[in-house]
Formats: structure tokens, sequence, C-alpha cells
């Protein structure tokens, strides 16, 4: 007896046989591993692909005799009858599909493709789109905005809310919120995090519960409008970072914004403001905020400071519309009543359902990568058929055999639908492998920005979808190819083997048309994007982003009570950042572009007469000496900000262009003054310079007028602020993050307790900027591409499939004394029939269906010419290629052999 | 006596299964290797097909277990052979007779497609 252990492939082989039922195995298994064991060695399995042969064999094998093993002989009813031909149609599917392995691994990849891009993209809509925001009754959730002429979207004021909230009987509650920064300040764990500062009914107009503990209760607000806060809520994933999901934390004090304050709340894991969806940092930290409820008596002429976000839940049978109306309707009557609102300005209420709000940028994008998917499913489907209708000719002799044995049309249709839906189960398995892949594929394209993006699954619902998808796929490119077989004429079948199947190529040659015109659609379609994308791309955003590192600190009031103490932090820092090795420059600045809104100052400017109702403002920053240098920002006129502008000096800004059309065109700008305020508190500031624009609040927003104080005066220059938080800006040498290290040690070393937060690359700032096209263009030109590979995969199969069949005619008409070119141009002939009413098709398509992405465009016609024409013009010639490539082998026709070949 | 005619007809891995046993007696590798090779490679056995098919043609009487073993020292202790039992030859003759007149009964109709 040899004793050699079993190889792994024989253990392995072990393990299935255990699938057999153990009456089989008790019986046969020491006889199948003996026999395994004898056909491992047989030589035609040796080599790599010998391999591969095999265990594509051993499994085969294993599907076909598995329910023969199972079934029992004896007492079968006519149920079990009707499950055993089942069964046998199965096994025969398996056995015919095993032995045509090229046939069979082609129709599964291209059904795997098909089935898992529209799984994937499923899954997406699904966890994004579908799935309801994570508040009760989420559909009667809105979002207030205001508006004015160049703020399309933006904040409301305190004002404002108040005044909704007794004069729009369309809502039922409303709760005001804003954006803040905080920092956990313990000594030995310092974080600077987002925070929130939110009215007290926060939680019930959202109808979103707890995790644990509590929101805030009205005492507790009202406490905050007068004191600091002794309470705060924090986020489920501050609650798992800092204290490790402590189930003992509610009730207790920790340090924040260096006072100890008692957590009396932890929000659900899932939970966020609607403001918060597009983002990877969402706040940490709520605070209650008190505000008067009762009606502003005297309201403000343009409607107060705007800066808080409003959230609201409709009243039972108020729409979206009904409320907007209220919100109008208030706007008209302290217009006449109050004369607030001048009507230049064009200020107006927003109201959004919450998911449209959220969803608003992305949805469109989202539905098109959705028709994109059901496209290239339509195109694998039509692959498939024609695979399915080539063999079905090959197998006529075989189909006519079995309805002379006296099978039945219906029979012989349910025998090619069974081996359609093998097909499609281990496609649409496949596939399913293929969307779990692809959905982490798509969430590395998100950095973070793009709204529900990191919450997308495969789950039940889709895993659901994708079996129907598949049933669907199944029946869709089974049925034409079965029906035709059930039809064949068995006479003529019988005694013809091959022949033209004209009619079955006429069916082909609709199929590959119409995958033609379904790629065309795509490419299309991708072309607008990839073009969008490059106008994305060649924006001029007035600033580069090359070698800077940025990081964001603020300073907390208890350690840095004035000014003072800020500006002399910061300074300190950029000089210590400075003597870092590599480091080129160190600035500072507020808020960086591209990376957060802007928001606009009231001004006055001396010697601009505005009109009658008309705002002077600016956007505003604070900055230190070197940042338009580090930014590369232009400095057009003047100087730049120098370290002698400090707090002592007399107070100097930068303004950008726009600013300077707008309030002295034609004029010298440098020595003008202007003022921050219009109540003529502040004082004079001197203009010592020109500054190029920069796009702050979005790639496409519109540029406004912006003014820059050094930092050093900004607490002179704006009346009494601190520039406690800033971002530093560090120009270095090379890779800017290999400097993060020493840089943070910096601050560590200077304040131990402080928090560093944001700590990224002016790149990477960019770059975030075109997360929504990125992906977008990304994905429908990888579908694109799936689709137009797959379209000209149908083409050149059915044409080199067409000279096969046809190889006997060739070789008369080359006996006869045709030429190898007239050969090869009747074959291409077929071709070009193909591919141009395919393209025809396709274009007319394409020019009803590209303006459903017309909000996904920029700078682009959705009929463009150019695109339109030089896609059209580029597929033909693939496609003609395709086409050609199976046609020359005509021309190699031996015309002898030819009259031979049956 | 069992009912000859009531198992037919044969499925083809069984035809083939009794057509190689029909030959001697023959253990299971070798029935596989006959059975490849007399269908032209048709035929396709791995070993599940190969015991299914055995065990449906014991159950049924046709085939039986061979008393014969190899000669001791060949070192092939797990090997079963199989023989035909005087049943499973009366079925696979009347299988082969029911195929032939099947084959007839085709060639007429071929011929008749071909002369028009």
């Amino acid at each position: 007896m040899k004793n050699v252990p079993r190889a792994r492939g024989e253990r392995f082989y072990a393990l299935l046989l255990r699938l057999y039922p153990k009456t089989f195995r008790s019986r046969f298994e020491h006889q199948m591993l003996e026999v395994f064991r004898e056909q491992r060695v047989d030589a035609k399995y040796a080599g790599l692909f010998g391999n591969l042969r095999f265990w594509w064999d051993m499994v085969g094998d294993l599907l076909v005799a598995l329910p023969d093993a199972k079934r029992r002989y004896t007492g079968v009813t006519k149920w079990e009858a009707s499950v055993d031909g089942m069964l046998l149609d199965l096994k025969f599917a398996v056995r015919t599909l095993l032995r045509a392995p090229g046939f069979t691994v082609m129709a599964v990849l291209t059904l795997a493709i098909g089935i898992g891009s529209t799984a994937a993209i499923f899954g997406v809509v699904n966890s994004v789109l579908l799935k309801p925001l994570p508040y009760g009754d989420s559909d009667e959730v809105v979002t207030v905005w205001s508006s004015w002429i160049g703020f399309p979207k933006t904040w409301v004021s305190v004002a404002e809310y108040r005044a909704w909230l007794n004069n729009a009987p369309s809502f039922d509650d409303l709760s005001l919120y804003f954006s803040t920064s905080a920092n956990f300040s313990s000594p030995e764990n310092p974080e600077r995090v987002n925070a929130v500062g939110a009215t007290e009914n926060l939680m019930e107009v959202l109808q979103a519960p707890m995790a644990q503990g509590r929101f805030f209760t009205t005492e507790e607000a009202l406490r905050a409008d007068t004191l600091p806060s002794e309470v705060i809520v924090i986020s489920h994933q501050a609650w798992a970072r800092r204290y490790g999901s402590d189930p003992g934390l509610v009730g207790r004090s920790v340090e924040v914004n260096g006072r100890g304050r008692v957590v009396v709340g932890v929000l659900p894991a899932d939970f966020r403001l609607p403001v918060d969806f597009g983002t990877a940092d969402v706040p940490d930290i709520y605070f209650p905020t008190w505000i008067d409820r009762s009606d502003v008596v005297s309201f403000p002429e343009a409607g107060g400071s705007h800066g808080a976000f409003v959230v609201g839940r409709l009243r039972p049978g108020s729409t979206v519309e009904s409320a907007k109306r209220d919100l109008d309707n208030l706007v008209a009557r302290l217009q006449a009543e109050q004369g607030s609102y001048p009507p230049e300005r064009n200020f107006e209420p927003l109201v959004f359902s919450a998911k449209d709000d959220i969803l608003g940028t992305i949805r469109p994008a989202i539905l098109a990568l959705l028709g994109t998917v059901v496209f290239v499913l339509l195109i694998a489907c039509a692959n498939v058929a024609n695979l399915l209708l080539t063999r079905s000719q090959v197998r006529h002799g075989e189909i006519a055999v079995r309805a002379a044995l006296g099978a039945g049309r219906w029979r012989i249709v349910r025998q090619m639908l069974t081996e359609s839906m093998v097909l499609a189960t281990i496609g649409g398995g496949l596939g399913i492998a293929l969307a779990f892949v692809s959905v982490e594929i798509f969430k590395g394209l998100n950095p973070g920005n793009l709204p529900r993006i990191d919450e997308v699954s495969i789950d039940g619902a889709v895993l659901g979808f994708s079996a129907l998808v598949t049933v669907a796929t199944a029946i869709l490119f089974g049925s034409l190819p079965a029906l035709r077989s059930g039809s064949s004429n068995l006479h003529a079948n019988l005694g013809r083997r091959g022949g033209t199947g004209l009619g079955k190529s006429g069916w082909q040659g609709t199929l590959v048309a119409l995958e033609m015109a379904l790629a065309v659609v795509l490419v299309m379609g991708a072309g607008l994007m990839v073009r969008t994308f490059e106008q994305l791309s060649s924006i001029d955003v007035g600033f580069q982003g090359e070698n800077l590192l940025t990081m964001a600190v603020s300073l907390p009031t208890t350690t840095y009570p004035t000014a003072q103490d800020a500006v002399n932090f910061h300074r300190e820092a950029m000089r210590k950042m400075e003597e870092i090795p590599g480091v080129q420059m160190a600035t500072a600045v507020r808020i960086l572009p591209l990376d957060s809104q802007i928001g606009d100052w009231g001004l006055a400017v001396e010697g601009y007469v505005p009109a009658q109702n008309e705002g002077v403002n600016g956007d505003w920053q604070f900055a230190a000496p070197g940042y338009f240098e580090a930014m590369g920002i232009p400095v057009n006129s003047g100087r730049p900000f120098e370290w002698t502008d400090d707090e002592n000096a007399a107070l100097v800004g930068v303004v950008n262009e726009a600013f300077v059309r707008r309030y002295w065109p034609n004029e010298n700008p440098i020595g003008k003054r202007f003022r921050m305020g219009s109540d003529g508190q502040t004082k004079w500031i001197s203009v010592v310079g020109v500054v190029g624009d920069v796009t702050h609040n979005g790639l496409t927003a519109e540029i406004k007028r912006k003014f820059y104080i050094p930092l050093a005066q900004w607490e002179a220059a704006s009346g009494g602020n601190r520039p406690t938080s800033v971002r530093f800006v560090v120009k270095t040498a090379g890779n800017a993050l290999a400097l993060t290290a020493p840089v943070r040690n910096v601050i560590r070393q200077m304040d131990p307790s402080l928090a560093i937060a944001q700590v990224r690359t002016v790149d990477d700032i960019k770059s975030a900027a075109m997360a929504q096209p990125r992906f977008t263009v990304v994905l429908m030109g990888t579908f694109s591409l799936v689709a137009i590979l797959l379209a000209l995969v149908g083409i050149y199969g059915v044409i080199s499939y067409g000279v096969s069949l046809r190889t006997q005619e060739i070789g008369i008409r080359m006996a006869l004394g045709a030429e190898p070119e007239q050969v090869v141009s009747l074959m291409v002939k077929r071709g070009i029939t193909m591919v141009l009413v395919g393209l025809g098709i396709g274009v007319v398509a394409a020019l009803g269906l590209t303006r459903y992405i017309e909000s996904l465009l920029y700078n682009v016609d959705a009929q463009d010419p150019v695109i339109f024409g030089s896609v059209a013009v580029g597929f033909a010639v693939v496609a003609l290629l395709a086409t050609y490539i199976p046609a020359r082998r005509a021309a190699g026709v031996n015309p002898i052999q030819a009259l031979r070949s049956d | 006596m069992k009912d000859v005619t009531s198992l037919l007809p044969l499925s083809r891995s069984l035809v083939h299964l009794l057509l190689a046993l029909h030959e001697g007696e023959r253990h299971g590798y070798a029935v596989k290797k006959r059975v490849e090779e007399m269908s032209g490679g048709i035929v396709r056995m791995g070993p599940g097909t190969l015991y299914t098919t055995i065990q449906r043609a014991e159950d049924l009487g046709l085939i039986e277990e061979s008393d014969e073993r190899p000669p001791p020292g060949e070192d092939q202790s797990q090997r079963r052979y199989y023989e035909l039992t005087p049943f499973g030859t009366q079925v696979l003759a009347a299988e082969v007779e029911r195929l032939g007149a099947f084959v007839d009964h085709a060639r007429t109709a071929l011929s008749g497609v071909r002369g028009k």
C-alpha cells in the first residue's frame, strides 16, 4: 500500500465529494478518488491549461452527477416526475454548456459584466436615492434657505427664522442650527472638531432618535443664551473614537473649549444633519442655542445677518410649494409694511424637500449612470443572444434528431431556456461578485464630499434586484434563439448541415445594429462628460496648489483671551515653521478657497455712491504676509502684505479685481479707502494692492468682490474681532505631506492642548472640488468602453461566423475567377450595413437622450456637433475595422478545400 | 422476471457502460477510458458521472461487482471490478435493437429529403 500524503488537489476533491449523499459516498468514495488520481495524470491534462481543463471537467462532472446521485428510482409521483424532468433539463444543459467551454466562458463573462454593472449601480441608487433619510417621516422634512443677487442659495438669519416660525402655517415646526468648531481640550488628547449650535427642538423636527441620553431641554438652551453651555451632545463617531464606546459616558463631564461640560446624549451612528451628507467630517459636538420664538417686531432691512441653517417639518397636508408660497407672501408683506428686502436685490426664500436638497447635485449623475448600465446590460443580452443564435445553427442537427425522437416544440424551447437560465445564473453569480468589488471602487472615487456614497452596499434589496435582473436577462437573450430553434423545420434541418440560415443571420444583423446603436448613445454621453470634465479642469481657479500643506488651528478663548494673544501665537508659529528644513514659506489665512463657503461683510467704500437699496459689501478674508505669494495669486498692482503691516501700523487692505471693477472702475484703486460695517464706527482701511480673482465657493460659482486684511490688523479693522481660527499654509520644496509631522510638532510644542485639524494639501482641496464630475466621467467612461468592446465583439463574431458559413460559396466564386478583394468587400458589405444602420439609430437616439444629462454638463452643448461628429466617425472606423478583420479571412480561402468542405 | 423493455430507452452513459462491460469485466477507470474511446470522446465520464451510472446499473440489476480480483502484489486493492449480469445483457441487446430500428427509420427519412 502506497501511503503518500494526498496532493492538495485531491484533498480539495475529497472535500467536494462531501456534497454527495452519504450512502452514495460510503459506497463509491474510494473508487472515485482512485479514478480521480488516474485521470489526474492523464497526458491531456498536463500543463497550466491542462490543469484548468482538468478542474473544468471535474466541476462539470460534479454538477452533472449530483442530481443523479440524489435521485431515487422507485415510486416517482407526477410532481416528482416534473421535478425530475427539470433536473434532467438542467443536467443536460450543464453538460451541453460544458462541452462548449469557449462559448460558455464568453457568454458567462459577458453576462457577468452586464449584470454586475447593473447590480453595482443599483446598489448606488438604492443606498443614495431610495433609502429614506435617517429621519422619521423624512418626506415631510424640508430645508429652508435665503437667496438674493449673487447668492443663489445661502444661509438664513435669526430674524428670518423667527418670522417664518410665526407667519408660515405650512410648517409644523422649524429648527435653526449653525456650524462652528470646538476643541475637545483634555490635555492628553486634544482634538479640534466640527461643532453645531442648535435650537433644542432639532431632534423633534427631524424625528430622529437619540442613541443614548437625550437632546437639550428648553432650560438648557435658555441658559446658554447668557452663559457658556454646561451641556453638550456628541456624535456616535466621537463617542466611539474618543471614549471607546463607553456605555457610561452620558452624565459624565468632558472638557470642551477649556471647560468641563456634561454629555447629556449621544447621537445615532447614521445621524447626519441635512448639510452634512456631503462631508466626511460630521460635527462631533452639539451645543444648545437659544432663539426667542416670538415674531420680530422691527424686521431688519436686509433680513439681518445671514449665517444659520434652518430645517423644518411640514404640517400634514402641506407641501414644499405651499411652504414656499407662505414665505413669498411674508417677504411681500415685509417689503410693503416695513420696507425690508429691497426689491432690487431679489430676495427670495427657498424651500426644498430635504432629500432633493441633499441629493440635488448627485441624483442626475446617478440616474445617468443607471441608464448607462441598463444599456450595457442590453448590449450584453444582445451579444449572448447572438452567440446562442450562432450556436443553434451549429446545433440544427442535434435539435432535429431530438425532435425526431419525439421531443415536442415546447420541450425543445424549455431545454434551450434552461440553458439560458444556467448561463444567466452563473453570469449573475459572477456579476454579483463583480458588483461587490465595483462598489468598493466607487467608494474609492469619493473624496468624502459625495452625499451618501459611503453608505453604498450590496444588501438584500440589491441581491433581490440582481436575481430579478438575472431571470429577466435569461428570458431576454434566451427566448429569441429558443423560439427559433423550436420552430425549426425538422426535415429541412435533418437534410442540411450548416447552410446560410438567412432568417437567423437577419436576426443577428438586427441585434448587432441594435448593439451599435446602444453603444453609440453611451459613447456620445461619455464624450459629453469627458468634454465637461476638460472644461471644468481648464477653469482657472486663480491660485496654484502645488507643494502646499495646510492645517486648521483654533485658539480657545480661555487660554488666548485677546486678539493680540492670537496674533502673537500665529506669528510665532509661522516663524518656527519656516525654520523647518524644506519649508520655503509659512503663512496663514482665514479660510481656503474651494474648501468652505465664504460670506460677505457690509462695507462703506470711500467715494462710491450706491444705488438706492444697493448693498455695499465684499467677501472677507484675513491673511498673513506671504499668502498671495504662496498660493500663486498674482498681485496685479500695488503690493502684497508685509510683516510691517502689523497691529501698530496704519490699516491696509488688498482687494481683488472684482472689487475694483465694482467700486472704482476706471480709477486707480491704490490709496483708496473703505471701511468694514456701514455704521461709521470702524477705521478707514487704505488699499495697498490689487490681486487676481480667486474661485472660492465652488468651481463654477460666481466670483465676487473680496477684500483681504492683514491678520495682525484684523481686530482694529473689523472693530474688535479676534483672528482665533486660521488655516496655516506651508509652502514646501518637495512633497508637502512629508512635512506634516514637523509642522504639527511646532504647534504641539507651543501648546500641547491645541487640536490640529483638516491636515491636507491645497492640491487635495482642488481635486475634491472635481469629485462629482470625476465620479461621473470615470464611471460613464468605463461603462461606455465596456459597451463598445461588447458591441465590437458582437459584430466581429457575426461577420467571422458569416465567413465560415459561406466558405463554400466563396470557394466557388474564387474558382470562377473572383478576386480576393471582391470576396472581402462582399463580406464587409453586410457589416457596413449593420454599422451604418446602428450608427444612424444611435445618433438619432443620442440627440434625443443627451438632454437628460444636460444638468451634468458644463460649457458643452448637449448636442455638441463636434463631439457627435467625431464620436460617429471614430465609432464607424473602429466598427468597420472589426468587420474587416474577420472578412479578410475570406480572401485566404483555398477554393479546392472550400469546395470540399461540408 | 423483470421487464426488459420497461427500462428503455437507456441513457447514453448507461448504454456505453453496458457495452464496455459486455467486452469483459473492468474496473472503474478502465470503463471510463473504454467508453471515451468507443464514443470517440463524445461521452465523457468524470468520477461522478461514472459512479452514478454504475450505481444506477447496479440498482437496476444490470451489472454487479465481480468476485475476481487482480493478482495480489499489483497494489490495486481499492479497485472494484464490475461485470454484466444476464439481465443486463438482455437489456443492452433490446436497446441496441431499438436504436437500430430508429437509425433505419432516420436513414429512410434522410434519403427521401435528399431525393427532392
